[in-house]
């Protein structure tokens, strides 16, 4: 007798996805996190765009997935709840060689399957996105592309798992997997487990894992992006996603409104040496800069709010026009998903039931369990109905005590996030629930306050309340 | 609550609200209501344990939590509604009236209605994510009045070692109260000195603390606690050097916190904040803003000043009077900033008199000093010179909490450590009244130790 059926190792985008499709069925399943929360690794900085899948090459499993998965968030998205927009986007040239990179990309779309693209003139570009440089020639407009914030999703996902019977175990590190006859061990830093299949999502270390299984032929390293940050008060000035035909090395950054409010530029696109190095750089900040006021001249840096960094798996040892992202059955039991970078999230929907189909295909008994149903996501108070929010008031006043006042956040939604089925255990576990502390102040009026309802609330010294990792406590002790 | 319509609704309980609601009942308006997000009425004072608020309007020193409990005072005494926990998030016109929505403990999320409203939320401090300034985000990066809510309210220590980025005065106060409590502050640095001199002089000078003038941090390191900053001339990156450093504060402004009227729709000024007129009244007839959301203030007690006039502004708006235009500010010499002219003066051994508003610059001449607009600056600048005396504002601990105390005489500034030293290990039972004397001859310095603030002071 196994501990599981199927153990997921990784909490990230294509775990959580996986969990999420699992957990309609009549399993025992359990996801394996090395990190304290979900979403830590690719995912934490993610642009939040759904890419249309022009990008990738035509007939791809990328350039199917991206497509494919796209048209799967309408249903995922009002299933969970969650909310998403479907602003579109606009791919825009400057000059020639350009504008034939523009068909290009059109056709690969065309192959792909994207559906409603089209190509603007200048003028009907900056008709429809008017701080649009007056030097773009024309743009590919692609309606498909939309805007989701990646976290939400994330904890949606892992959320309606967990309510259906899903474990998660964060804090666990997978140091070993060995493959049975019928099934894996899979050793952790907490005990060994045995399952009757495994799915590796660990991203980072989703090559480094399969490695223990077979011969590892892939190299797969950290890519870093960087971001800047623009206030709400940008809110509605840029409308569609904007990208650039151009350059390699300019094409990949981009500026988006995101379904926030807020607006992203970035990301930069720079080999480092390990998957730690999340820190910015003045290299990097000035060519999100230079891309975005070639896109968007009169774009306010002055309502930068801050810049972030986050991760992607770039395959290095396959040529440029070889890359996919790689799904696959390592070893019989045990299937691994590889290189899953940009448009992974897009992908993700698609990639996650490719995943059970091959499950399936080795054995894997998918009974639909009859008591499936879908978690609600936490909706903070203030965007709560009025009838919902007389009565979450005369529950616990502190629902309606405002603490973030950027963001909207109060003390009671910070209580009921702690209550949740995932609950975060740090200030940015907190932060990315419910966005407090992430908008203009950056926390600067609440962060302390929330230390405070922190160690409350967790019974812990306020010097024991950490920011994210261990070692991160913003408290070092006390005055007297 | 609800069901009734204000005369006016304050929107903000720091100095400017408690002023504007305080004239507001004094011209005559009978229902007044003051929202305040905080516990307590104050807004950032109770955090400013230092001395110096009042010195222009009341012509006496006062720490910010006795400046806050002298007009909380007056707020009570004058008959002001108050609200406290309680964020306003948006106002609309309705009919001849306004619409206010609010949110609070107290209230749950109400709509309150009132004839006139007083905008007075403040300001906020800019953040480093503003300054787009490149590296890692770890713990131990915080604006400098978040610092001084830790060490001054929450008793939390918020590192050991520390640099201060931005010469504003907050930074330049707790560049002082970091020393005091035994925090190293290796460096202030800032692309331009923007705090007022008496600032530098009593928070930067008196401890002898590296500045760097035309500097910043070009880059933040460390992973999960801050391990250090890089710096450099500003233009000149090349020129980096390395601080190790566990904390870093931000002291580079300070923002308007315009967003209700922003929100609304309604376009903010060239300073930042909501524009007004010269009564504090806004473009919208029967809405005044006053305080550091209409433009950031060097002192408390302009703040005070403008925002009794945005309350009498008020009360003349509902019974249909002309307003009365404010008269044009003073500006007073000890609201200097700590500009380079200043800092040469001061170097080469001149004394800058803070016994007035006047704030003269005295340099030395014979036996004495000159330059001085009265005899008091002679004499104070020869008491600076021989032996200079400070009052000292600490905090003691009191039953868990922290209780802000002050000394009730300037000692010698060679005995402020040793004072704030043994305040560390003073304690006393509950209930303290304020300003009783809780230790005599503190340290030895000839001065008593007095509460400065009601107890108990807000919560956490």
């Amino acid at each position: 007798m196994t501990d599981y059926d199927v153990i997921v190792i990784g909490a990230g985008m294509i775990g959580s996805f996986t969990a999420y499709r699992l957990s309609r069925y009549d399993l025992r399943v359990l996801v394996l996190e090395q990190a304290g929360d979900l979403g830590e690794g690719a995912a934490k900085a993610n642009s939040g765009i759904l890419y249309p899948g022009f990008h990738p090459r035509g007939g791809s499993l990328k350039g199917i997935s991206c497509v494919q998965g796209n048209r799967m968030y309408d249903d995922i998205c009002a299933e969970l709840g969650i909310p998403m927009r479907r602003v579109g986007s606009l791919y825009v040239a400057f000059q020639p060689e350009g504008e034939a990179l523009m068909l290009e990309k059109m056709e690969k779309g065309k192959k792909s399957g994207v559906p409603g693209m089209r190509v603007l003139s200048g003028d009907e570009s900056r008709a429809i996105e008017p701080m649009l440089s007056k030097n773009v020639t024309k743009a590919l407009y692609a309606p498909t592309t939309a805007l989701i914030s990646p976290f939400t999703l994330i904890l949606a996902l892992a959320q309606s798992a967990c309510h259906n019977g899903v474990s998660f175990q964060f804090d666990t590190k997978v140091t070993g997997l060995q493959p049975l006859r019928d099934g894996a061990l899979v050793q952790t830093s907490a005990g060994e487990l045995r399952a009757d299949y495994v799915v590796n999502a660990a991203g980072e270390e989703a090559d480094v894992l399969e490695g223990l299984v077979r011969p590892q032929e892939l190299v797969i390293t950290p890519r870093r992006g960087q971001f800047y940050v623009f206030d709400k008060s940008l809110n509605g000035t840029v409308k569609h996603v904007l990208y650039q035909a151009q350059d390699s090395d300019e094409g990949g950054t981009l500026l988006a409104p995101t379904v926030e409010g807020n607006l992203i530029a970035g990301p930069t696109s720079e080999n480092v040496p390990s998957y730690r190095h999340t820190a910015t750089t003045a290299a990097g900040l000035a060519h999100i800069e230079r891309v975005a006021k070639k896109i968007l001249p009169d774009l306010d840096f002055k309502q930068v709010i801050t810049n972030f960094a986050g991760m992607r798996t770039n395959i290095v040892n396959v040529e440029k026009g070889q890359k996919d992202f790689i799904l696959r059955e390592s070893v019989p039991r045990i299937f691994s998903a590889l290189g899953i970078k940009n448009p992974g999230m897009t992908s993700a929907p698609y990639l996650s039931a490719r995943l059970l189909e091959l499950l399936a295909a080795r054995g894997l008994p998918l009974h639909p369990k009859p008591t499936y149903n879908t978690a609600p996501p936490l909706i903070p108070f203030l965007q709560e109905t009025p009838a919902a929010q007389a009565a979450l008031f005369h529950a616990d006043p502190r629902n309606a005590a405002v603490i973030c006042r950027c963001e909207g956040v109060t003390v009671g939604d910070i209580l009921r996030a702690l209550q949740s089925p995932i609950p975060p255990k740090t200030i940015n576990g907190l932060k990315k629930r419910l966005r407090i502390g992430m908008g203009r102040c950056q926390g600067g009026f609440c962060t302390t306050r929330v230390i405070a309802v922190l160690s409350r609330a967790l019974q812990c010294r306020p010097e024991e309340v950490q920011k994210s990792l261990r070692g991160s406590n913003p408290v070092k002790g006390r005055v007297k | 609550m609800s069901g009734m319509q204000y005369d006016l609704i304050v929107v903000g309980g720091g100095p400017a609200g408690m002023a504007a609601a305080v004239a507001a009942k004094e011209n005559g308006l009978r229902d007044v209501l003051l929202a305040e997000r905080g516990a307590a009425l104050g807004g950032v004072l109770p955090q400013c344990i230092h001395d110096g608020f009042g010195l222009i309007a009341l012509g006496r020193s006062m720490t910010g939590p006795e400046y806050a409990h002298h007009w909380r005072e007056k707020v009570k005494n004058a008959g002001v509604t108050v609200l406290p926990e309680t964020t306003a998030l948006a106002f609309r016109p309705q009919g001849d009236a306004f619409a206010v929505n609010v949110s609070g403990p107290h209230t749950g999320r109400v709509t309150l209605r009132t004839k006139s409203l007083v905008l007075a939320t403040g300001c906020r401090e800019r953040p480093l994510g503003a300054m787009r300034i490149p590296g890692s985000r770890p713990a131990g990066i915080f604006t400098a009045g978040a610092a001084q809510y830790m060490m001054n309210i929450q008793n939390y220590l918020p590192g050991r070692s520390a640099v201060i980025l931005g010469f504003g005065d907050i930074g330049l106060i707790m560049a002082r109260r970091l020393t005091l409590e035994g925090v190293h502050v290796k460096l202030i640095l800032g692309a331009e000195s923007s705090g007022l001199f008496r600032n530098y002089l009593h928070c930067v000078r008196d401890f002898s603390l590296p500045v760097a003038v035309g500097a910043t941090v070009s880059s933040v390191h460390g992973y999960s606690r801050l391990k250090g900053v890089t710096v450099a001339p500003v233009g000149a990156p090349e020129e980096h050097t390395y601080v190790p450093c566990d904390t870093l504060l931000v002291a580079a402004g300070l923002i308007p916190e315009a967003e209700l009227w922003r929100e609304g729709g309604h376009p903010l000024g060239a300073r930042g904040g909501i524009p007004v007129g010269g009564a504090m009244q806004t473009a919208l007839p029967g809405v005044f803003a006053c305080g550091n959301v209409v433009q950031i203030y060097d002192t408390v007690d302009e703040v005070s000043a403008y925002g009794a006039q945005a309350g009498t502004a008020a009360a003349d708006w509902v019974f249909g009077r002309a307003v009365t235009e404010t008269r044009a500010t003073t500006r007073y010499g000890l609201g200097r900033k700590m500009d380079e002219a200043a800092l040469r003066a001061v170097a080469d051994g001149a004394v800058f008199c803070m016994a007035c508003p006047n704030g003269c610059l005295l340099h030395p001449e014979g036996d004495g000093f000159a330059g001085g607009a009265c005899p008091e600056g002679a004499r104070y600048a020869a008491q600076e010179s021989a032996c200079p005396r400070r009052i000292v504002t600490t905090t003691v601990r009191v039953a868990g909490r922290l209780l802000p105390v002050r000394t009730d005489r300037p000692v010698p500034l060679t005995q402020v450590q040793a004072v704030v030293a043994q305040c560390r290990t003073l304690t006393c039972t509950p209930p303290v009244a304020m300003g009783a004397v809780i230790a005599q001859n503190v340290a030895g310095s000839g001065a008593d130790l007095v509460v400065s603030a009601p107890y108990p002071e807000e919560g956490v």
